[in-house]
């Protein structure tokens, strides 16, 4: 027990300094995203600083603008699935709750939510992260997951991250 | 005679080196599968400290700080959590239970937790293991406090036992202690060999009573002291509490629980998953991982090396058994085939003997292990890492024995029946 207590200092140093560096609410290219599931029905949250996912933070007022915005969310809402691969045995199925651009002062966050419907309890399989594959400036997204009693977290910074889905 | 038969027989005939041989792959491999089953046991006691657990609410800091204060009882929470707070999220209709935790006292060195009868029924460890009683049970009056195993061990307490509690956290003796209101020992928790062990637990109301007269964190005069007998319920009702334990009906509604606690208007606070901030915490040490595997990969390189150097060496006693054999008929191909099949028997009993010597310790140590260090041997006992190092031994020395078997091959064809001796 001393052992994990020392343990937990010497990790907490490390993590404190980790997390003074990513722990910031508005970080261009950070972004946080949580899983959550019970049985064979899911949520997933996406918050994102806006301008990794259409390139800018200020009010679209320009009709270029509103369009790079309207389709940049309409990715978002179509690459989900490429974004948070589960397995495809399970045959789970996003659907969009709701994506919505909230400003606050100069800058302006994305959150997003989605609903995920499976065949198959997804507890067991894997899940893989290709979140740069859709949105390359997003190269930092702390993820959390929890899956019954599964809590698990990973930092997906490249395409590929996979975690698998058991303690 | 079959070619296994003649390899074992060979093998036999060169006892001493054999054994040592094979002593020598046992070793590194019964070292490589431990660094890695001690590596897996210290991760799940780790980061399964506390299960059943959906969030760990308290005031407003660093994710880490809640979790290490709470589980771990270690550093100091910033501020409260005041009561109304706590009652409002308690009685959401999302919330299955909770569980308050209420520090800030000691008792020579350990932690004093005050808590409530939800702590026993409720909180689980590992995998979902309860608190369990070596003796007693939990409390049933305000002054009574339930040890947990290692501070009954190492004080030396025993039921009914009585305890004065300090003011403030403390390493040693306290400096101001609630001698007025001692404590009597009601129960002691079975070891779990996790930080429960090394605390003390008594009731909120407990908690409240004996700072009840105590002023502006000075203990009270004699003439102001209140005397047990003076104390009714409702005094001791609880305004504070430091931090909360909560588990949620559904787990997709933690998330959203999360995100209102994280926003909660009456005072700042901030709710986390335990096992996210535990695994993250656990990523830090990846490289430690990294240097221990490499460390343990070294030593399965000396003990292939040692099968290497064995082999060779034998290789100059048997070039007249090669040619014999040779003149018997065997072909190049055979001899490489002997010394292949050698090595295969060679590798196969130190895989054998190393499992069941890992095996064997695990049954003998993991106990102990659990109850002394929190390492927590849970089943597979092999792993696919594990087997994967095992297969990884196998192909690594039937490679290396490439060397000797085709060293074995040329000096065959060039001795011929002439060996010079």
């Amino acid at each position: 027990m001393r052992l994990f207590s020392l343990m937990a200092v010497v990790l907490g140093f490390v993590f404190q300094a980790s997390a003074q560096h990513h722990g910031k609410s508005h970080v261009h290219g950070a972004g946080k995203m949580s899983i959550a599931f019970e049985g064979l029905a899911g949520k997933v949250t996406l918050e994102s600083p806006s301008e990794s996912i259409f390139g800018f933070e200020h009010v679209a007022k320009k009709e270029s603008d509103k369009k790079k915005q309207t389709a940049a969310l309409e990715k978002l809402e179509k690459s989900i699935s490429e974004m948070v691969v589960f397995d495809p045995k399970l045959e789970c199925i996003f659907k969009k709750e709701s994506i919505q651009v909230n400003t606050e002062g100069k800058h302006s966050d994305v959150d997003a939510s989605f609903a995920v419907a499976c065949k198959v309890d997804p507890v067991g399989s894997t899940i893989t992260f290709n979140i740069q594959k859709v949105f390359g400036k997003l190269t930092d997204v702390d993820v959390q997951i929890l899956f019954g009693d599964i809590q698990k977290s990973v930092e997906a910074t490249k395409n590929g991250i996979a975690v698998e889905l058991k303690k | 005679m079959s070619w296994i038969h003649l390899a074992w027989k060979s093998l036999k005939n060169r006892k001493l080196a054999t054994i040592l041989t094979i002593f020598a792959m046992m070793l590194s491999l019964v070292l490589l599968m431990s660094v890695e089953r001690i590596r897996r046991a210290a991760e799940a006691g780790f980061t399964q400290s506390v299960s059943g657990v959906d969030l760990i609410v308290g005031a407003r800091s660093g994710s880490l700080q809640i979790v290490l204060y709470t589980i771990f009882n270690l550093g100091q929470a910033t501020n409260n959590v005041s009561i109304e707070s706590y009652n409002e999220i308690k009685s959401r209709p999302d919330v299955e239970w909770t569980i308050p935790y209420s520090l800030g006292d000691g008792h020579k060195g350990f932690r004093v937790i005050a808590t409530n009868s939800d702590f026993f029924k409720y909180y689980q460890f590992r995998s979902k293991e309860r608190i369990t009683f070596q003796a007693g049970g939990p409390w049933n009056g305000m002054f009574d406090v339930v040890l947990g195993a290692d501070v009954a061990e190492r004080l030396g307490y025993q039921m009914g036992s009585e305890i004065v509690v300090s003011h403030g956290s403390t390493t040693g003796q306290g400096i101001q202690e609630h001698d007025d209101k001692k404590f009597r020992v009601a129960g002691i928790l079975k070891a779990t060999g996790t930080q429960l062990d090394r605390a003390l637990y008594i009731s909120l109301e407990g908690m409240e009573a004996i700072h009840l007269d105590w002023q502006t964190g000075s203990a009270p005069t004699p003439d102001k002291q209140l005397s047990i007998n003076q104390i009714t319920a409702e005094m001791v009702q609880p305004k504070n509490i430091t931090s909360f334990f909560l588990r949620t009906k559904n787990r997709i509604q933690t998330l959203k629980l999360q995100r209102d606690i994280n926003e909660f208007r009456s005072e700042p606070l901030l709710a986390v998953i335990p096992g996210v901030v535990l695994s993250e915490l656990w990523q830090s040490l990846s490289t430690v991982e990294k240097v221990l595997k490499a460390i343990s990969f070294l030593v399965m390189v000396v003990g292939l090396m040692s099968m290497l150097i064995a082999l060779m060496t034998s290789l100059n006693e048997r070039r007249r058994e090669m040619a014999i054999l040779r003149v018997l008929g065997a072909s190049l191909k055979h001899i490489v085939g002997l010394i292949v099949l050698e090595t295969f028997v060679l590798a196969s009993v130190a895989i054998f003997a190393a499992s069941l010597i890992k095996l064997t310790l695990e049954w003998m140590l993991g106990p102990w292990l659990q109850v002394k260090y929190g390492l927590y041997l849970q089943q597979p006992s092999f792993s696919i890492v594990e087997v994967s190092y095992i297969l990884l031994m196998l192909v690594l020395a039937l490679l290396m024995s490439l060397i000797p078997a085709l060293g074995a091959m040329k000096s065959a064809l060039k001795d011929g029946l002439s060996v010079r001796t």
